[in-house]
Parts: structure tokens; C-alpha cells; sequence
């Protein structure tokens, strides 16, 4: 059975002869929406991680986000190839509104940075904890952007969507998310202590 | 030195395990969506965002138009028959959109109105026919005119909801319209296109271009009162601007009542507004006739043991060019025990202002101590720990004297 390659990496490849999202979206039962869970839980839970810089509020806003697809699955039907910009766009609306705002009141209970997801080795530990706390202070620049810049940013820097598929995410021109992530950029590099953000 | 995102990471199999929602409920949940406050038209929204159409689920009543018709009031028919200079303008039908009000004329004439404006058709617009019926009024954001016959539904292309409004992913609400036999009202949030193509009954229908501005806009108030420097006019500008750029839900901004401004005068300042006993907002405003949206106090303290700095806005700015910006004043917001007798606020150890009291909430417009500073941006804050703050009691002893946190 050939693979299809992931169309984002963290996405599981899927047999070309399986269902499409949009098929399995259409179909809107259990098992069609495990289906997509298993597809897409692996990319929503690391984009969710880099909009909160939590990985226990990234278990949480990845759930959020899948029940938000399933609970309003009657009243949508995928066009896209793809469910994944859906699915950012619904964990972005979601961490904005909720989810960051308890990484953070979790982050002051605890009065220090955490890393969740347990690892053996002192090293990775402390990497990893750097990286959050920057990552903290990237989205904390992030959430100071103008909303429609700060939309883009999501989608295209931190969730590595094409500008294509963020410009469809958002309903607007592709050239509009272009312009938004430059303006972006000039703010954030005013703001961070490094350069840019970079896409890996 | 330039930041890499945090690598991905494989998801623990157990982790993915805990997160997979229950993809199991009741099935009359699929069925029934409530509506947002907004929401009322049914059937008539389409929208694409994030590669996803939402339609009207299937399950839903379809709503006749007609049923949202009302009469409107002898009040609303004035401010029409005002904006429209003519005084023999007849209405019996009237929609409403949340804030907004779009009344239909026995001559077909349109009028929108909101708590502060009163909207109609430029005198050199002309109607734009359409294969069947035409457009009769466009602002930016509303487009109506007359249905083709037999038209039940009628919606735009292509409308995303503002992604930062709140709830989130609910389309329906940002969208909405109305049709009868005799006429169609479509509003629209967001940018609307001078092209748009409309949807009767899911056939789609190009329209010329029309520029949102075919409307003219004159300053009409609710409140009856024709200065627009009142306290309540400039509440009700405060709100429509609230309702159109923020978002919020019309409820939220009904009922509210003006208690006390600061700068009302000199037109630069803010005042407050209560709604009941427990809720209270306030608004900004520059001059009076362009304040900012209103914004409701979501956590108020009863009893703080200090006083505390609940917004702050520069609200004395001068351009001096393209980037450039002098602020002299800024105009503070903040909260005290209801008994205090006095709030004086001052800049570092500049002069101090009493400020407006009420209900434990003070305001006061602070001079800078060194006169005009220069700013980046229009709403950059007061550095922390400029503001200081003398509080008294009813006795005029003081209370509390220090910085305003």
C-alpha cells in the first residue's frame, strides 16, 4: 500500500486510497472524526504547545479543538483537501480566548517555568526549558500584534501553514497575509531580544 | 541571534490517548444549535473560512422574514424623516441588527440607524438593477434593495467573521439579513467588497460595483438629545463603535447609563457608565465627536485595600507629523473603596488633580509634570510608577498616599 506524504509535517501520512478529510468531515460520525483525530492530533498538539508554551495546556486546547470540530461538524462542510488550517485557526480562536490565559495562571502557581513532558536527561531538560521561555516570550510579542498580524503570525510562523492555506484559514488575499507577516516581523524584531522568528 | 521554534515532538501514545475527545453525544445535539444574540435569520448564511463552508444546519426552521418586520416607533421615523429631509417619509417595516435598525419606506427609500448616526442613500445614488430586482441602499454595511420574486433566502458570497471576535467560530453571528416579498436588508461585518455577489436563493446574482460610500451619514441620537457633547451621546457613540469594531455581543451594551466623565469640557477625557449596580464600563474620547468603543470593567474589586489603576489612555495629543505624537495629558481610570471622600492624582511630583468619584471609581485627566512628552504610538502607556496617587477619607483624613499600582 503506498503512503501519501503528510501534508504537514506532524501530520500522519494516510493511504492514498483513504478517505479525504473533506469525505471524512461529510461523513460526521465517530468513527469518521477518530479518523481525523488520528490524523491530525500529532500536528494540533505541537501547534497548540507553540500558541501556549504549555504542554499540559496543549493536551487540554488540542481536545478543545477537536471537540470544537466535532460539535459543530452538522453546521460546516469542508471544502479543502485539508482540515488542518481548520484546525489551527479553531486552536488559535481557542488559546486566545482561554487556553493561554491558564498556561499562564498555571505557569504563577507554580512560580516557575515547567516542563510537562518529562525527559531523562538533564540536558534536554534544560534546552527544553529554554526554549519555553523564550517561546513564552515570543507569543507574549505575538499577543501585542494588531489582531489581523497576529493571525497571521500564527498560522504561517508558528503553525508552518503556507500562506496559501493561512490566507484561506483567515478569508482573505494571500498578498494581505504576505504584508501582515512583514509588518509583523518589523514589530517583532523591535520587540524580541533575537532577530526574528524564523521558520525551521 | 535569531529564535527556532520549539522542535515537535512525537506524541506519546498515552498522550494522544488522554486528549481524544469523546466523539459520542446524544443525537439531538447534531440537530440543535442555539443561536448567538445576533443571529436571527435563518437560512441565509453561508461562510468560507479555513477551507470550511458553514451553512444553516438542515435541521433548522427557516424563519420567514417577515417574522423579524416590526413597527417602528414614531422616534425612529423622525430621525429618518430628519436625515432624509423629508418630513412625509413613511415607514411601517423595520429590522433590526443587533444595534442597528434598517427602516423600509413605502417609496422603497431606505434608512439605518444606530444609537449616534442616521444613514441613508446619497441623493445622486441610483438604484442598480440586478437580472431580478435590484439594490437600492449600500453603506458599508448594509446592502438592500428588492428581492427577485419568490425569493426566500438571501445571503452574500464569501463572508469570514472578524477572527477576534468573540465567541469564537460562531459565523452566524456576523452575518445576517433579512428578506420579505417587498424587500431584502443584508448586513455585513468585516470589509465588504464593492462587487459583492449576492445569494437568492442560492443563485448567485454579480452586482455592479457600488462604492460603500453611497450613503450619507448625519449624527442622529436614541436618546433624543441633539448635542452630541452629552454625556449620553457620547456614551452612544462610545457603544455603536463597540458593536461594530469589537465585536461584543448587543446585549452587552444594553441599558448602560452615563455616571460621571472627566474632560467633558475640554472634550478630552473619559467617562463611565453603569449598568445596574454591579456592572460599569467606560469610554475614551479624544473630542467629542470621535470617542473610542466602549469597554466593559470585567473584574471589579469591592473594597480594594488600595487603590488601583484600572486603564489609562493618552487623551491631549498633538500630531506633528507622520510618526511623531505629543501627549500633555493622560486620563486615569480607577478604583477605591466606596467611602473614600477624596482621589487627587498626580504625575511623579507634578501637580495634582482631584478626580470624579463615584460608586468607588475615580477619574481624573493627569497633566504631565514636564509638560508635552513624545510618544511611538498613540497608546503608550504611563511608564510604572509615574502615577501617584492621595487618596482621603470622608473625614478628609488621609487613607492612603503612594503609587498607583
Amino acid at each position: 500500500m503506498r503512503l501519501m506524504r503528510p501534508i504537514w509535517e506532524g501530520a500522519a501520512a494516510v493511504p492514498d486510497d483513504a478517505p479525504s478529510d473533506a469525505e471524512l468531515w461529510a461523513r460526521g460520525d465517530e468513527r469518521a472524526f477518530g479518523l481525523l483525530y488520528d490524523r491530525y492530533a500529532e500536528a494540533v498538539w505541537n501547534h497548540a504547545y507553540r500558541l501556549t508554551a504549555s504542554w499540559s495546556t496543549a493536551e487540554d486546547l488540542t481536545s478543545a479543538t477537536f471537540m470544537t470540530a466535532w460539535r459543530r461538524r452538522a453546521e460546516m462542510t469542508l471544502v479543502r483537501d485539508s482540515a488542518l488550517p481548520w484546525l489551527f485557526t479553531v486552536a488559535g480562536f481557542l488559546a486566545r480566548s482561554e487556553f493561554r490565559r491558564k498556561a499562564r495562571f498555571t505557569r504563577l502557581l507554580h512560580r516557575m517555568p515547567r516542563n510537562e513532558v518529562q525527559r531523562d536527561h538533564a540536558d534536554d531538560v534544560a534546552e527544553s526549558l529554554d526554549h519555553e521561555a523564550r517561546l513564552r516570550e515570543v507569543l507574549e510579542a505575538v499577543e501585542r500584534l494588531p489582531r489581523a498580524e497576529r493571525e497571521a503570525v500564527e498560522l504561517v510562523l508558528l503553525g508552518e501553514l503556507s500562506t496559501a492555506q493561512a490566507a484561506e484559514a483567515l478569508g482573505v488575499a494571500e498578498v494581505s497575509v504576505r504584508s501582515r507577516i512583514s509588518r509583523a516581523r518589523t514589530r517583532l524584531r523591535k520587540q524580541l531580544s533575537f532577530d526574528t522568528l524564523e521558520v525551521r | 541571534m535569531a529564535f527556532d521554534l520549539p522542535p515537535r515532538r512525537e506524541l506519546p501514545a498515552e498522550i494522544k490517548e488522554r486528549m481524544r475527545p469523546d466523539f459520542a453525544e446524544p443525537p439531538a445535539a447534531r440537530t440543535h444549535r442555539s443561536r448567538a444574540p445576533l443571529a436571527v435569520a435563518a437560512g441565509v448564511t453561508l461562510l468560507i473560512a479555513g477551507g470550511v463552508v458553514v451553512t444553516q444546519s438542515s435541521s433548522h426552521q427557516v424563519s420567514p422574514g417577515h417574522v423579524r418586520v416590526v413597527t417602528p416607533s414614531d422616534q425612529d421615523l423622525a430621525r429618518c424623516r430628519t436625515a432624509l429631509e423629508d418630513q412625509n417619509w413613511q415607514s411601517t417595516e423595520m429590522a433590526v441588527f443587533g444595534l442597528r435598525k434598517v427602516l423600509h419606506g413605502t417609496d422603497d427609500r431606505f434608512c439605518e440607524l444606530t444609537r449616534s448616526r442616521a444613514m441613508v442613500a446619497e441623493r445622486r445614488f441610483e438604484p442598480v438593477a440586478l437580472q431580478e430586482g435590484s439594490i437600492t441602499y449600500r453603506s458599508n454595511k448594509i446592502i438592500a434593495g428588492v428581492p427577485p420574486k419568490g425569493t426566500t433566502t438571501v445571503r452574500r458570497d464569501r463572508v469570514a467573521p472578524p477572527p477576534w471576535v468573540e465567541p469564537a467560530l460562531d459565523p452566524e453571528a456576523f452575518n445576517d439579513s433579512v428578506v420579505t416579498p417587498s424587500f431584502f436588508i443584508i448586513e455585513i461585518w468585516g470589509v465588504l467588497d464593492s462587487t459583492p455577489t449576492l445569494f437568492f436563493d442560492d443563485r448567485p446574482e454579480k452586482t455592479p460595483p457600488i462604492s460603500a460610500h453611497s450613503a450619507t451619514v448625519k449624527e442622529s441620537f436614541e436618546s433624543g438629545d441633539p448635542d452630541g457633547k452629552s454625556l449620553v451621546n457620547i456614551l452612544a457613540k462610545c457603544t455603536d463603535r463597540a458593536w461594530e469594531e469589537t465585536g461584543v455581543h448587543a446585549e452587552r451594551l444594553e441599558k448602560w447609563e452615563p455616571v460621571i466623565a472627566t474632560g467633558l469640557e475640554e472634550g478630552k477625557g473619559a467617562l463611565l457608565a453603569r449598568r445596574g449596580d454591579a456592572e460599569f464600563g467606560y469610554c475614551y474620547f479624544y473630542d467629542a465627536t470621535a470617542p473610542k468603543p466602549f469597554s466593559i470593567i470585567d473584574d471589579v474589586r469591592e473594597e480594594p485595600d488600595e487603590p488601583y489603576l484600572i486603564a489609562q489612555a493618552p487623551t491631549d495629543l498633538i500630531n506633528h507629523g507622520a510618526a511623531i505624537l505629543s501627549v500633555g495629558q493622560y486620563t486615569v481610570i480607577g478604583r477605591v473603596g466606596r467611602c473614600t471622600g477624596t482621589v487627587e492624582v498626580s504625575d511623579r511630583d507634578g501637580p495634582a488633580v482631584t478626580a470624579e468619584l463615584a460608586d468607588g471609581f475615580f477619574l481624573a485627566n493627569v497633566p504631565l509634570r514636564d509638560g508635552r512628552e513624545d510618544l511611538k504610538k498613540p497608546d503608550d502607556p504611563l511608564e510604572p510608577g509615574r502615577l501617584h496617587v492621595v487618596v482621603r477619607d470622608e473625614n478628609n483624613e488621609v487613607a492612603h498616599e503612594g503609587e498607583l499600582k
